[in-house]
C-alpha cells in the first residue's frame, strides 16, 4: 500500500525529473518527451481529468452525501441521499440536496411528516426523524460491493489517450506483442480501454500507420498498473511520419521531406547532426512536407534527416522524434540500410528476436544488421528501435 | 569517486524515512553530485542498485534492486555486469518480476568467476520501443531492471563485528540508445554496500514471502512457429516469450505430443514428456506431425500452458494414422459393396436361369 505522503513524493520526484528534460539543452536526437502523464484513479488522490476518486471507486448508492462514492472511472459521484435527484429505485422517497432532518425529508431521503401540520405541534424536527429506517445494515456496509458472496474490489483496467495523425492507424503493443489496432479520428485522436488487465510494471508501445502508408517509429511508455484501479496513460503524442524522396539526389538537388503529425502542428525537420531546422506547419489533415535544397551537404554521402512537431494546442510540449531517415547526395551507389525484419515478412518481432538469437554471437551475416561482422547487443538494440510487434 | 557515492548514500541513509523520500533525496543529491563532478557526462543514463537500508542477519535473504535513470536519454538494451564477493555475500536468485525488460537474450544469470574468486551476475535484455525513464504521476517502480536475491555468506557465522559487502558494476556494462544507430548511451553507475551482522535469531526471508504472494499464472501467450530454412537453419522451431509479473518467469516446459502416436512409416510410439527449454526451441518432430505444448511456470509454480498445432501440409494428411484408417474405411466398405452387386447380380441371373430352366421342363 502506498501512502498519500510517498505517493505524493513519488509524484513530485517524477515532475522533477520531467523538468530536468529541458527541451533542446541536450542537442542530440534521442531526448524523451514529457507530454505523457500517468492517472490512477483508485489512489485516492483526485488528478488530472479525474472529477473524484475515494480510493474504492464503487460508484454505488450511498444514503449520504458524506458516504457518497466516486463512479468506477473517476468521472462523477455515484447515487446518493442529497445529490437532489429522487432515486426511487434505491428507495428514495424525496431527495432535496441535503441530509437534514425537519424539511420535510428527513436525512436519508425519508419523507417526513409536517411537525406543524401533522405531528400535533408538540414534535421536534430530531424526534420526528426517529422513525426513519436504519442507514446501516439494511443496504449493507457502506463502499463493499458484492457479487454473490465474494467482495468485489473493482476490475484493474487502463484507459490510453493519445494522438498521433487524422485517420492513422495505431497499432498497440503491449510488452513487444500487438494488443490491438485502434484508428485515430479525424482530430489525430485515439483512445480505448483495456480490462481485465494484470497488475505490475508493463510496457505499452504504439506506432501508427499514416493515411499515405508510412510509419511511424514506435513510441513506448512504461509503468505500473494498479491493481483494482483505472489507471489512465495520457498525453501521447506519436511522433511524425516521415519520407525523403527521392531517396538519391545528384549535388544541388531538391529532396522533399513529407509525413504526417497533428493537424496545425509546427514540425522541424533536422538534416544530420545540425542544430538548425527546417520548419513547416502541418496542414488541417495533419500533412507536412519541406523541399530541401542539398547543396550545403557534402557530395556521394548519405546523410539523415528527423522531425518532431510542437503541439498545437501546448507548444511547450514536443512529440518524440521520427525515425532516422536516409537520402543518399550524389551520383554513386548508395549503401543500404540495415532491415531487423530478418524473415522478410514486413514485420519486426519476436520471430526476428529468434532468428537473431540463432545466430548470436555468430559473424552473420543473418542477424548481421549494422554488418560489424558480429551478431550481438548493437543489432539487438537496432531490432528494438524498429519493432513492431 | 566511490568514496563520494559511498558518502552520497549515506546522506540518502540518514534522511530515510520513506521510500519515495529516500529515492527522491538519494537520487537528487547523486544526480547534483554526477553533474557537477562529470559535466560531460551531465545528461548520461545512471544505472545504480537501490540500497536496502540497515545492518541485515547474514542468514536474512532480501532483495536488492537494479534501477535505471535515463535522465533523458531514450534506451533499448541494457547489458549489466554485477560483481560481488562470494566470500561475504550469496546472490541466491534474480527476480525480473518487476523488471521494465520483457525480451532477454539470455536468462538473467549468476556465474563465478574465472578464479571463483569473483561472483558474477549477468543481465541482458532489452525494452521494445524503448525506455525513457518513469512516466509523470507513475505510483509505481517502473524504472527496476531486475532484483538480485541476496543472502550473507554462511562464513560469517561467528563474527562479532558488522561485515560489510559490496556489489559493483562492472566496467563492462553497456547501455544502448533507442536511436536505431545501435549506439552505447553515456553511463554513470553506482554499487552498494551492504552491512551484515551474524546473529542466531530466526532468519527473515522477505523474498520468499513476497514470491508466496504470487497467485496469478504468467501472462497469455503465443507460440510461433520458424520454417528453419528460411532463415538459414536446417530445422524447424518454435519461438515464445511472456512475463510474470509479480515473481517472474522460472522456466519454460516444452511437450510435444503426437495424438495418434504412430506416424505413417513410424511404428515405434513417440513418448511425450516435459521438457525445459528456452525459445527459441528446435522441434523434436521435425516433421510437424506433433502437437506442441508450451507451458510457462512462475517462481510460485503458478503456471500458463499454451497449444500450437503446426499447419497442415497436403503429404502430412495423406500419411496421418487417421486419415489411413478412413481410407481403409473407405476401401473395404467399396469392396464391399462391389462384391454385394457381383453377389445380386449372380443370384439374380441364377433365378433367370431357374425360370428358363422350370419353363423348358413343362414344354
Amino acid at each position: 500500500m502506498v501512502s498519500r505522503a510517498n505517493t505524493r513524493c513519488r509524484v513530485v520526484f517524477a515532475v522533477c525529473i520531467a523538468l530536468s528534460i529541458t527541451p533542446g539543452t541536450v542537442g542530440a536526437v534521442y531526448v524523451a518527451t514529457t507530454s505523457v502523464s500517468l492517472t490512477v484513479c483508485g489512489d485516492a488522490i483526485v488528478s488530472g481529468n479525474e472529477f473524484c476518486d475515494d480510493g474504492t471507486n464503487t460508484g454505488v448508492y450511498a444514503d449520504s452525501i458524506a458516504g457518497k462514492h466516486c463512479t468506477p472511472l473517476c468521472s462523477a459521484w455515484g447515487p446518493h441521499c442529497g445529490d437532489g435527484v429522487m432515486q426511487t429505485l434505491y428507495g428514495e422517497e424525496c431527495d432535496d440536496s441535503n441530509n437534514t432532518a425537519g424539511d420535510l425529508c428527513d436525512p436519508v431521503c425519508q419523507n417526513e411528516q409536517d411537525p406543524v401540520t401533522e405531528g400535533g405541534g408538540g414534535g421536534s424536527g430530531s424526534t420526528g426523524g426517529g422513525g426513519g429506517r436504519s442507514s446501516g445494515g439494511a443496504r449493507g456496509i457502506q463502499g463493499a460491493v458484492t457479487e454473490g458472496s465474494v467482495p468485489f474490489l473493482g476490475e484493474t483496467s487502463v484507459i490510453i489517450k493519445g494522438r498521433a495523425y487524422p485517420g492513422a492507424t495505431v497499432t498497440v503493443l503491449r510488452d513487444g506483442e500487438v494488443e490491438r489496432v485502434v484508428e485515430a479520428d479525424g482530430a489525430a485522436q485515439f483512445e480505448f480501454s483495456l480490462t481485465d488487465q494484470t497488475p505490475g510494471i508493463t510496457t505499452f508501445g504504439f506506432w501508427a500507420v499514416d493515411r499515405a502508408g508510412r510509419r511511424s517509429v514506435t513510441y513506448a511508455a512504461t509503468f505500473q498498473i494498479i491493481q483494482n484501479a483505472v489507471t489512465t496513460l495520457a498525453g501521447i503524442l506519436l511522433p511524425p511520419t516521415l519520407g525523403a524522396t527521392p531517396e538519391q539526389v545528384p549535388p544541388g538537388g531538391s529532396v522533399t521531406f513529407a509525413g504526417s503529425a497533428v493537424p496545425s502542428a509546427t514540425v522541424r525537420a533536422y538534416v544530420d547532426a545540425s542544430e538548425a531546422a527546417e520548419e513547416t506547419q502541418a496542414s488541417k489533415l495533419g500533412e507536412w512536407s519541406i523541399a530541401y535544397d542539398s547543396s550545403p551537404l557534402t557530395a556521394e554521402a548519405q546523410h539523415t534527416v528527423r522531425a518532431h512537431y510542437l503541439d498545437p494546442v501546448n507548444t511547450a510540449l514536443k512529440s518524440g522524434y521520427s525515425a532516422l531517415t536516409t537520402f543518399y547526395v550524389g551520383t554513386g551507389t548508395p549503401t543500404p540500410g540495415g532491415s531487423a525484419d530478418l524473415n522478410g515478412d514486413g514485420l519486426v518481432n519476436l520471430t526476428d528476436f529468434s532468428i537473431l538469437l540463432f545466430h548470436w554471437n555468430s559473424t552473420g551475416p543473418m542477424g548481421d544488421i549494422n554488418t560489424d561482422g558480429t551478431v550481438s547487443l548493437p543489432d539487438f538494440s537496432i531490432m528494438l528501435y524498429q519493432w513492431t510487434g | 569517486m566511490g568514496a563520494i557515492h559511498r558518502r552520497v548514500m549515506n546522506i540518502a541513509r540518514g534522511v530515510r524515512y520513506t521510500g519515495g523520500m529516500r529515492a527522491w533525496l538519494g537520487l537528487s543529491v547523486i544526480g547534483a553530485l554526477s553533474a557537477c563532478v562529470i559535466p560531460t557526462q551531465a545528461w548520461a543514463a545512471h544505472l545504480y542498485l537501490d540500497p536496502p537500508g540497515g545492518v541485515h542477519g547474514h542468514t536474512d535473504t532480501f532483495s536488492v534492486p537494479v534501477r535505471i535513470d535515463p535522465q533523458g536519454t531514450c534506451i533499448n538494451a541494457v547489458s549489466v555486469r554485477l560483481a560481488y564477493d562470494p566470500a561475504v555475500l550469496s546472490v541466491i536468485d534474480i527476480g525480473v518480476g518487476s523488471s521494465i525488460i520483457p525480451l532477454w537474450t539470455t536468462r538473467p544469470t549468476i556465474e563465478r568467476g574465472p578464479s571463483g574468486e569473483t561472483g558474477l551476475v549477468v543481465l541482458e535484455g532489452g525494452i521494445p520501443g524503448g525506455y525513457c525513464g518513469r512516466v509523470s504521476g507513475d505510483l509505481g517502480a517502473a524504472d527496476t531492471l531486475a532484483e538480485l536475491v541476496v543472502t550473507g555468506a554462511s562464513r560469517l557465522e561467528g563474527n562479532t563485528e558488522a561485515i560489510r559487502a559490496s556489489i559493483v558494476v562492472d566496467p563492462g556494462t553497456v547501455v544502448y540508445r533507442n536511436d536505431g544507430t545501435g549506439a552505447a548511451a553515456d553511463l554513470t553507475v553506482l554499487g552498494v554496500d551492504l552491512d551484515f551482522v551474524a546473529t542466531s535469531s530466526s532468519p527473515a526471508n522477505t523474498w520468499l514471502e513476497a514470491v508466496k504472494n504470487d497467485t496469478i499464472a504468467p501472462e497469455l501467450f503465443d507460440v510461433t512457429l520458424v520454417r528453419g530454412p528460411s532463415v538459414g537453419s536446417a530445422k524447424h522451431y518454435i519461438v515464445f516469450s511472456t512475463t510474470d509479473k509479480q515473481s517472474g518467469i522460472d522456466h519454460y516446459e516444452i511437450l510435444e505430443t503426437d495424438p495418434d502416436r504412430f506416424g505413417f512409416l513410424t511404428w515405434v510410439p513417440r513418448e511425450s514428456h516435459w521438457v525445459r527449454g528456452e525459445s527459441p526451441y528446435v522441434l523434436r518432430d521435425q516433421e510437424l506431425r506433433s502437437k506442441i505444448l508450451v507451458k510457462a511456470v512462475d517462481k510460485n509454480g503458478n503456471e500458463r500452458i499454451v497449444e500450437y498445432t503446426p499447419p497442415l501440409s497436403l503429404l502430412k494428411v495423406l500419411t496421418y494414422p487417421a486419415f489411413l484408417v478412413l481410407l481403409l474405411a473407405l476401401l473395404v466398405l467399396l469392396g464391399g459393396g462391389v462384391l454385394g452387386v457381383v453377389m445380386w447380380v449372380r443370384r439374380v441371373r441364377a433365378k433367370r436361369r431357374q425360370v428358363t430352366a422350370g419353363g423348358s421342363s413343362e414344354v
